[in-house]
């Protein structure tokens, strides 16, 4: 429930950021794709991110056509590493195969800067 | 901007730029401050520095002579340079034998691995240009696992990259290659060995795939190559990589790593004359009429090149062979130690680099911020965490200290002594 409240906010955020921010909306051109945050052990709760031509959506639900996911070994890691002040956190985190990369890693590095 | 994305951050309280010129001693102790900086040649040896770490320091030095020997030449004027043309095409011809190309095989010389694959994807550019005029979006279809440079030139010059996924043992699925390739696809490709993992890619499948649709087969053998050619006649059994495979149109392969010689040197080799023409380019839409290079570069420095032809005749093929089993027998050395430690293992790799987890649950990148804080510089590989070395020919003593070291670490890391902000200065 908290991850998905999490990833809920963090959706809006984004959105709000391509809304109110010209630099954030050239921040976003540079690549179109789409990303799915999910648990291990959920993987029907998941939440996707779709990036294009600078604007940003997401819905509920694991997108079958995604480039990359974000795999969690659980909900409250996950939480606990992204909403750390600490951005070291998430890569520790791929460091200990808490969090498990599938597909193209170049974005999933790319949505980790945006959601800074 | 550093291998792994960090900016220095420096501030100059003075001008830089003396308004009076500095004595010689004056700048060359400046300058031995700087060197002194660095990481120490020994201990760095994970990184490829492979000229300056090589077991057989003779030869290291020779590399480093006859490279500054030829410093001043610019291989932009071949005509003015008919010695240093004839070394240049003596080691065009060596890199021929050692490698086992086809006598016909066309040999260019770049300033690295990047410039190599470059010049690949462009090369098969200019052939469809002329041999598949209707293809007007070019796209190319690669493995995962093939290096980078490959994506930065393709988004240089607005040709589409497929990279398909790999396959369950971490090499190119090579079905999946098939279904990726379509219409508009010019150019596929394979490794010999990839650099994230050290494994070889099917390049007997990749070639007969590229003849079946008539395509650009390139094989990048840019950290190998020279490895691969000498294991081979030291009696290590290899895939079959290179040009006798029937498909394959191009070879990437560097000098300035099992070749011993200095940096910046590497080899794009054409399998022939007839695909070779579309390497070259030579723009005459200037005043000063046709502009003729190597490769992509203008100026070309004849040191490394120089370099290469003294460390090949100093070495011969015996002492090639004897650095290769050295490599082999340090790879040897390194997998016992490392996977004497509790909860390490190292992956299977073809030939180099050798890649290994660290235990269940362990942070890897800790485990590599305490290696770099004792001088162990390593690179990571993030799907999944790995830590990756190059097999390098040193001594035993250097691969002994480095295991030591890692088991250190690995007890400070379960401690909680060494974390993630070890690394944190080097990123």
């Amino acid at each position: 429930m908290k991850l998905s409240l999490l990833l809920l906010a963090l959706g809006i955020k984004l959105k709000l950021s391509s809304i109110a921010s010209a630099g954030f909306r050239r921040h976003l051109r540079t690549n179109d794709f789409v990303l799915v945050i999910r648990t291990e052990a959920l993987p029907g709760r998941a939440r996707s991110f779709q990036i294009r031509g600078g604007r940003i959506k997401s819905r509920r639900g694991r997108d079958e056509s995604a480039d990359t996911e974000l795999v969690w070994c659980d909900a409250d890691t996950a939480v606990r590493a992204m909403l750390s002040s600490n951005e070291l956190d998430v890569f520790s985190a791929i460091g200990r195969s808490q969090v498990r990369i599938l597909g193209n890693l170049s974005y999933a590095l790319h949505f980790m800067d945006m959601a800074k | 901007m550093g291998y792994f994305g960090n900016e220095h951050q420096v501030s100059f309280a003075s001008r830089v730029f003396p308004k009076r010129g500095r004595t010689e001693a004056e700048v060359m102790a400046h300058l031995d401050e700087f060197g002194g900086k660095d990481v120490d040649d020994n201990h760095g040896h994970a990184i490829v520095y492979a000229m300056t770490l090589m077991n057989h320091l003779d030869a290291a030095r020779i590399s480093k002579v006859a490279n500054m020997n030829f410093v001043k030449k610019n291989m932009l004027f071949k005509e003015l340079m008919v010695g240093t043309e004839r070394m240049s095409l003596e080691v065009k011809r060596m890199v021929i034998e050692i490698l086992n190309y086809p006598d016909d095989a066309r040999v260019r010389f770049t300033s690295g691995g990047s410039e190599s694959l470059y010049c690949a994807i462009n090369t098969a550019r200019q052939w469809a240009k002329v041999e598949r005029p209707r293809i007007a979006e070019p796209e190319i279809v690669v493995p995962y696992s093939i290096h980078a440079a490959m994506s930065k030139w393709c988004r240089y010059t607005g040709i589409k990259i497929k990279r398909v996924p790999l396959g369950p043992d971490f090499r190119a699925d090579v079905k999946a290659i098939e279904k990726a390739v379509t219409a508009n696809t010019i150019f596929i490709a394979g490794s010999a060995p990839c650099w994230p993992y050290g494994l070889y890619d099917n390049i007997e499948a990749l070639s007969a795939l590229a003849e079946s649709r008539g395509i650009w087969m390139h094989v990048d053998a840019c950290l190998g190559g020279f490895l691969a050619a000498f294991v081979e006649r030291a009696g290590h059994k290899l895939p079959v990589w290179d040009f006798r495979n029937p498909g394959v149109r191009s070879i990437s392969a560097d000098l300035h790593k099992y070749g011993f010689a200095c940096k910046p040197l590497s080899s794009i080799t054409y399998r022939n004359k007839e695909f070779e023409k579309y390497h070259a380019f030579a723009p005459s839409d200037w005043p000063d009429g046709p502009y003729n290079t190597e490769s992509m570069l203008g100026s070309t420095p004849a040191g490394p090149i120089a370099s290469a032809w003294a460390v090949m005749q100093f070495l011969g093929e015996e002492g090639y062979v004897d650095l290769a089993k050295r490599c082999l027998q340090v790879k040897k050395r390194y997998i016992e130690g490392i996977n004497a430690i509790e909860g390490m293992k190292c992956w299977e790799s073809d030939l180099s680099p050798l890649v290994f987890e660290v235990p269940r649950g362990m942070d890897t990148f800790a485990v590599m911020g305490g290696l770099f804080d004792r001088q162990f510089y390593c690179l990571p590989c993030l799907q999944p965490p790995l830590i990756k070395i190059i097999v390098d020919p040193v001594t035993d003593e250097v691969v002994d200290g480095f295991v030591g070291a890692l088991r250190e670490v690995v007890d400070l890391v379960k401690k909680g002594s060494i974390t993630i902000e070890n690394l944190k200065p080097y990123m």
